[in-house]
């Protein structure tokens, strides 16, 4: 052959995908009614594009059901005044200056609706049905230093009106971040851990309407160990893990430090 | 209603029918069912939580996924390889619903165990490209690389597709 031009394996992909410009193509069509080789080597880069597709539509019929999600429209409705609360923009990528909305609760059994919202969730219940989304990946981020930690903590202290920022060290947890949920407008804090195992954990604080004490408690919400106790009329909830022996302990040494 | 409220909403209501697909990419990215089921959640929690900053009239999809890939690279990968999963070209990645053995349906399950086995870049711009059909160009954007990676990889993949292929046709005869 004398016709000089060479294509290259790229050239033909992107001619059998449709990608190669005018010139290109014209070229490739040339050639290809003179040149027997380049007929092959562009059969050597044909795959069966229809099995391929149908191999994987297959897949997307094996995808498991996303997780129950229950948006209680009342939740959606952030108040203005609640997003004016929300602390500077210090937090790198994370949006800090908008108050991210608790939109999930989550029930056990699958399926998806926002027909039904479940306006009865009360705070706690709420906090734990997002929280069982929560999966060792979500929280798989490198643990900030103390400083950008308690930066992160004095901001969220500043949104809800009690310093948190006593709890970033709390033996057997590793402080990952801290961030403004809402709550049927308000604010809800959500201070992520990750415990020894592994396991997300999250202390979660809100306000309360008018004083309120009550001692720690432990239980078992969504399936996830929890701890749960009011001071200074608010409302704190530890959940994460199955270790209800723990997480009663790491409950006391966040209440001590608050 | 605020600003936020409409990007939540926008999210909220577009997952549903991203998930599976979501899920999908996640099973590219990974090489492995389990990881994706972890990665698709983490990355559907990571959308829900940075719904502010989705740009209305944009593609969710496309949002999520780099979202779910950036969760990859950045976070999980290095776990993945340690446990020496992940990474590991995917020889047995069968289809959990065994669907009558017609000639379609085996041809259809090699291809896609021959794309998982490829390597892990090579395998996620083939899903981006071929079977979520998006361009050169979305698929560069998406994977933040650039036009001539694609088609690189592209054309390896197709030489090692192809060549398989044409192994199982070749015992047939």
């Amino acid at each position: 052959m004398t016709d000089a031009r060479h294509f290259t394996d790229e050239d033909l992909t992107a001619f059998l995908d449709g990608e190669a410009d005018a010139a290109l193509a014209e070229a490739i069509e040339t050639a290809l009614g003179s040149d027997p080789a380049l007929n092959d080597r562009l059969a050597a880069l044909d795959v069966p594009m229809a099995a391929l597709q149908a191999g994987f539509d297959d897949l997307l019929g094996a995808a498991p059901a996303m997780p129950k999600a229950e948006v209680p429209t009342i939740s959606l409705a952030i108040e203005p005044n609640v997003i004016a609360l929300a602390p500077a923009r210090r937090w790198g990528g994370w949006a800090a200056a908008a108050a991210v909305v608790l939109a999930f609760g989550l029930g056990a059994y699958g399926g998806y609706s926002v027909d039904k919202p479940e306006k009865s969730l009360t705070w706690m219940q709420a906090a734990a049905s997002y929280q069982a989304l929560y999966v060792p990946t979500t929280l798989a981020i490198a643990s900030p230093d103390v400083a950008s930690g308690q930066a992160q903590l004095a901001n969220v202290s500043g949104v809800v009106g009690q310093d948190l920022t006593g709890v970033q060290t709390i033996d057997g947890l590793d402080f990952k971040r801290a961030q403004v949920l809402g709550y049927n407008g308000k604010p809800l804090i959500q201070i992520a851990y990750v415990n020894g195992a592994g396991e997300p954990m999250a202390l979660c604080v809100i306000k309360l309407d008018g004083p309120a004490e009550q001692k720690v408690v432990t239980q078992t919400m969504n399936g996830l160990a929890a701890a749960s106790w009011k001071a200074d009329g608010y409302g704190y909830l530890l959940i994460g893990g199955s270790d209800q022996n723990a997480i009663g302990t790491w409950a006391e040494v966040a209440k001590t430090n608050i | 209603m605020t600003l936020l409220s409409e990007h939540a909403k926008t999210v909220r209501d577009g997952l549903p029918e991203v998930y599976p697909r979501l899920w999908r990419y996640c099973v590219s990215l990974s090489g492995n069912r389990d990881t994706a089921g972890d990665l698709a959640q983490a990355a559907m929690v990571k959308a829900i939580e940075k719904a502010d900053q989705f740009q209305a009239g944009t593609h969710l999809d496309r949002w999520v996924f780099r979202i779910a890939q950036r969760t990859w690279l950045n976070e999980l990968r290095a776990n993945a390889v340690r446990r020496g999963g992940g990474l590991v070209p995917v020889e047995d990645f069968d289809l959990v619903d065994e669907k009558p053995s017609t000639e379609t349906n085996i041809l259809a399950a090699e291809v896609l165990r021959f794309v998982m086995a490829l390597p892990e870049a090579q395998r996620v711009t083939v899903v981006l490209v071929y079977v979520e059909g998006y361009s050169y160009k979305e698929a560069a954007e998406m994977l933040d690389i650039p036009i001539g990676t694609i088609m690189s990889r592209l054309a390896a993949a197709r030489k090692t597709i192809a060549a398989r292929t044409s192994d199982i046709e070749g015992e047939k005869t």
